[in-house]
């Protein structure tokens, strides 16, 4: 994994094929938390076309707000986290449930989708830089909900996570063991885990980029 | 017919600039502190969203980490439904509420 450069107007960074493969399949997963449909995944998936994977097609009129109550809200707490309550204002917050969820969702989706789209690629993640939001946003909520699996609601749980990260070892098996755990939690710990800090690390390198071009749009 | 026009707008617009001052700072959008969200994230979001220079975005970032929350922009609930829609959109923790609650 390479990390994100400014290139020719776009941010680039390089991901190997194992790279690919794993931060496409929990993309398109998170999409499909937040309602993406069997159909656009399939496409997201499916053949590369040549246009930008980055100009999202959203449909005008997902956000017309359905008569009668919002949604309710979201019972998994990641989708929670993606789609937040607005306000401790009942009445507000049902009003942005049902004027505004819609939009955020459909945004959240579309530019996951992109993310999946852009993966396949090949090698080269590249995002315009008018665009770079889109690919930030995306990458924010995959670490959002792998976050919330892996427990990470304070500061010192992700700096858990990272010493936990650093102090793997193997077992005469080959089985991994995670502060002192083995078995199928202490590897999903560390497969997740390992998905959170790489995109941690990609996610920091692109804010970087896009704060040099704030301090210098003309570089 | 101007004139009748004038004449005739002139006192509902009072009533609707009184309105709109009295709810001009109404309410307020927060940003909440998350583990997740970059510091430097969080700076470029202040800034390129609401156009802050890069002390005060800062200042606000470092507001949100150690206080736990920051109110970020004031308006009336129009302006921060839609400043809490772009919190949200950036994957920041934003809630709304009224000044002063």
């Amino acid at each position: 994994m390479k990390p994100f450069r400014a290139r020719e107007g776009h941010y680039v960074a390089r991901l190997d094929e194992v790279e690919r493969e794993v931060v496409a399949q929990v993309a398109a997963d998170v999409a499909e938390l937040l309602g993406a449909s069997p159909a656009q995944l399939a496409v997201a998936t499916g053949e590369a076309d040549d246009g930008d994977p980055w100009e999202l097609a959203l449909d005008p009129l997902a956000g017309l707000a359905s008569p009668g109550s919002g949604p309710p809200e979201p019972e998994d707490p990641a989708v929670r986290r993606l789609l937040p309550t607005a306000s401790k204002d009942a009445e507000v917050a049902e009003e942005f449930r049902r004027l505004v969820e819609p939009d955020l969702r459909e945004l959240k989706i579309a530019r996951l989708l992109a993310l999946v789209r852009a993966l396949h690629r090949g090698e080269r993640l590249a995002v315009p830089v008018e665009r770079a939001d889109l690919l930030s946003g995306a990458l924010v909520d995959v670490r959002l909900v792998l976050a919330e699996r892996l427990g990470l609601d304070t500061d010192e749980a992700a700096d858990e996570l990272y010493r936990d990260l650093a102090l793997v070892s193997y077992d005469d098996d080959g089985e991994p063991v995670v502060a002192g755990q083995r078995g199928p939690a202490a590897a999903l710990r560390l497969h997740l885990g390992t998905v959170y800090a790489a995109l941690t690390w990609l996610q920091e390198s692109l804010v970087t980029a896009q704060l040099a071009d704030l301090e210098a749009p003309d570089a | 017919m101007p004139l009748v026009v004038v004449r005739a707008s002139v006192p509902l617009e009072e009533v609707d600039v009184a309105e709109e001052l009295a709810t001009a700072d109404a309410w307020v959008t927060i940003v909440w502190n998350d583990p997740v969200n970059l510091m430097s994230y969080v700076t470029y979001v202040f800034r390129s969203y609401f156009g802050y220079p890069q002390e005060e975005a800062e200042r606000l970032m470092l507001l949100v980490h150690h206080e736990g929350k920051a109110v970020v922009s004031t308006g009336n609930l129009e302006e921060m439904e839609r400043d809490v829609q772009a919190m949200h959109s950036y994957g920041l923790w934003a809630t709304l509420q009224r000044s002063g609650e």
